[in-house]
């Protein structure tokens, strides 16, 4: 069964380079812009991994992890973050993400990471 | 015969007197030749001026004797006074020496003065002071004493006849009742040492002195005096004393040690010592009168030499810390323009971090997924590569900016550093061997482990590494040596290289963020090392000769960053 992965990602170029890649892996792409279209996919669909732009221009990273985590206790999140302090500055919810990769993204390394998780 | 000037008178007196004589006679007898015979008259006044010339002469003879009598009786008194005159001339001459000793002394005394005023150098008043009292005042040996109030002691400071190696050992307590030097300090009064010998010595204070102070002497009673300094006291030298040596040859000798204080504004500074050990001269009341005259002077200058050498010690310490003062704020301030610049720069690379980093994001993945699509053997697939190659080089600026303005938090685990070089030489042992370069390792193989984040050392050394590989590009001979020492705080690393070396107005430079002389370079390696090495509380030392090489000392302390143990502590 094909794995779906939700890109949440503002920036056009970057999630559509990922889908394409992704798609190509075999993995079933969603997209959302910005957070409420995230939520509102993660509520309409079966997602089994979300790669998660931790800066979306409608929240703060940091309350929408927060809310997918709490309404979605199980779904694997991978941060994709422009911040390489990441590790140490969200250190806080290493225990409740799959995963994190600093942009920019070496697709090698993110379909590794991916594979680790759902494949 | 100016003598008998005075009987020139009576020549003519005796004249007149016959004269007289022979009128009165012509005249008497005229007389008597009315009424009397010729020859009566004549016999008569024959008799009578015979009478006349007898009283005459009687006179005249008792004029001369009296004359004569004057003449001797005035001879004798010239011989007396004549006498007299020799007496007060032989005094005159007496009291001409010593006043010609006096003139002199003061002379000295003013002149010895004047060269003590002239020097504030208090070992040359010493000096001065030491070679007066002996060419002046006939002493043999003369030692000055100096009282150090903060330490409770009178010490020997210079002396003249005494070898110098035995004054340190005068070192006596002032508190020392027993001791006539430490008695002379605290009573502020001359002392002849009247006898040294066996058991002790007795002190005696000289007579002037005690008139002096006493105010009068009691009915010029010397003895009264004699008797009460000798009840003084005896006081000892003993021969347990360190400094015993010094007046050892004084055993037996009576009245040739002096002890006299060197006063200032009523506070005693020292005392002035002097003997005569080899003459055994014994020292007189007047000896003791000009050395008291003298220590006057003497005491003042030392007085005056000593204010001088703690005031002038004072301004230059003052100055001193002025100048510390001084450096440290100019540290300080150029540290604040450094740290200032260093966070708005860091508060800036952050956003531009963040804007710059999604596109180029984008641009890479972009290439990568065209990399993937063209053919192995497609020439175009080297300009993919070359793309990425440039974004990750783009991000690795992006991530030394970053680097830079952050201070950066050792995660500290204790590590030979020699394992960590060892490690990153292992990994470039390829690199370092394809640019022709020999390498020398110097390890201090006893190198304690220290407190240090591995990660961030290796980025230190490899950065430096790395620099000098690429500054030894064009030199003749390359040699790059990394040797490890340690001191007691610190163990250091040295990274020294043979190439071009580092012009004098770029040595401080290099340390700062964004400036290179490398074509390429970002200028933030040097920058990201030093606040790394600063994190771990070390430093970096440069040295470097141009046209030979340089060295780079990276010093790390021992026991690790100060600051953090404490933190730590503070927060358990």
């Amino acid at each position: 069964m094909m794995k779906t992965i939700l890109i949440a990602e503002d920036e056009e170029v970057l999630r559509e380079v990922f889908k394409d890649e992704l798609a190509e892996e075999g993995y079933d792409v969603l997209e959302a812009r910005n957070a409420k279209g995230t939520l509102d996919c993660l509520k309409k669909e079966k997602v089994d991994l979300i790669i998660l732009d931790i800066k979306l221009p409608d929240m703060s990273g940091l309350k929408l992890l927060e809310q997918i985590r709490k309404q979605y206790p199980t779904l694997p999140i991978v941060v994709c973050t422009a911040y390489d302090t990441f590790k140490t500055d969200f250190e806080i919810w290493a225990g409740h993400i799959a995963d994190y990769i600093v942009k920019p993204v070496d697709l090698e390394v993110l379909k590794e990471k991916i594979g680790r998780i759902i494949g | 015969m100016k003598e008998l000037d005075c009987l020139r008178p009576l020549r003519w007196l005796t004249i007149s007197a016959f004269l007289l004589v022979l009128l009165v006679f012509k005249l008497t007898e005229n007389y008597l030749n009315r009424s009397l015979s010729t020859i009566w008259a004549t016999s008569i006044s024959t008799i009578f001026s015979l009478i006349i010339i007898a009283i005459l002469l009687f006179l005249v003879f008792r004029a001369i004797y009296s004359q004569i009598l004057k003449l001797t009786i005035s001879e004798k008194k010239q011989e007396e006074m004549a006498a007299q005159l020799r007496r007060s001339k032989d005094e005159l001459e007496q009291k001409n020496v010593v006043i010609t000793q006096k003139i002199n002394e003061l002379k000295t005394l003013d002149g010895i003065g004047r060269a003590m005023t002239s020097t504030m150098d208090l070992d040359m008043i010493l000096k001065i002071i030491l070679e007066g009292v002996l060419k002046q005042l006939n002493f043999d040996r003369a030692i000055i004493c100096l009282v150090n109030e903060k330490e409770g002691f009178i010490e020997g400071r210079q002396a003249i006849g005494v070898a110098q190696k035995l004054l340190p050992s005068l070192r006596i307590p002032l508190a020392d009742e027993q001791n006539p030097i430490a008695k002379t300090v605290r009573d502020g009064r001359p002392y002849i040492i009247a006898r040294v010998g066996e058991g002790g010595m007795r002190l005696e204070e000289p007579v002037f002195w005690q008139a002096k102070r006493l105010g009068s002497i009691p009915g010029g009673n010397k003895a009264g005096i004699e008797e009460r300094y000798a009840s003084e006291g005896r006081t000892t030298f003993s021969e347990k004393d360190s400094y015993g040596e010094i007046f050892a040859g004084l055993e037996g000798k009576a009245n040739v040690l002096a002890s006299v204080p060197l006063v200032a504004k009523e506070k005693v500074n020292g005392v002035l010592l002097v003997d005569n050990l080899h003459s055994g001269r014994p020292i007189g009341e007047e000896d003791l009168r000009s050395l008291v005259r003298f220590t006057i002077e003497a005491g003042l200058a030392i007085e005056n030499a000593r204010l001088y050498d703690t005031e002038k010690r004072f301004s230059e310490e003052l100055q001193r810390q002025v100048e510390l003062a001084k450096k440290e704020l100019r540290e300080a301030q150029a540290h604040l323009i450094h740290s200032e610049r260093l966070a708005a720069i860091g508060e800036m690379s952050v956003i531009v971090a963040h804007e710059v980093r999604n596109p180029m994001s984008s641009i890479r993945s972009c290439a990568q997924r065209i990399h993937k699509a063209v053919e192995e053997e497609d020439p175009k697939k080297k300009y993919t590569n070359y793309i990425m190659q440039e974004v990750d080089r783009l991000e690795r600026i992006v991530k030394d900016m970053l680097t830079v303005t952050r201070q950066p938090k050792p995660n500290l685990v204790k590590e030979n550093v020699n394992n960590v070089i060892g490690e990153i030489l292992l990994h470039m042992d390829d690199e370092i061997r394809k640019s022709g370069v020999f390498l020398i390792k110097e390890f201090d193989q006893n190198l304690p482990p220290i407190p240090v984040d591995p990660a961030l050392l290796r980025q230190v050394i490899l950065n430096m590494v790395n620099n000098a590989l690429f500054f030894m590009r064009d030199s003749e001979k390359k040699e790059l040596k990394i040797a490890t020492r340690q001191d007691k705080r610190f163990v250091q690393i040295i990274i020294s290289d043979t190439g071009p070396g580092i012009p004098v107005q770029n040595r401080r430079r290099i340390f700062e963020p964004f400036f290179s002389t490398k074509p390429q370079g970002t200028g933030l390696g040097l920058a990201i090392c030093q606040r790394i090495v600063v994190a771990h509380e070390g430093k970096i030392e440069l040295e470097s000769e141009l046209g030979k090489g340089s060295m780079f000392i990276v010093r790390l302390p021992v026991k690790g960053p100060r600051k953090k143990e404490e933190e730590e502590a503070l927060g358990e």
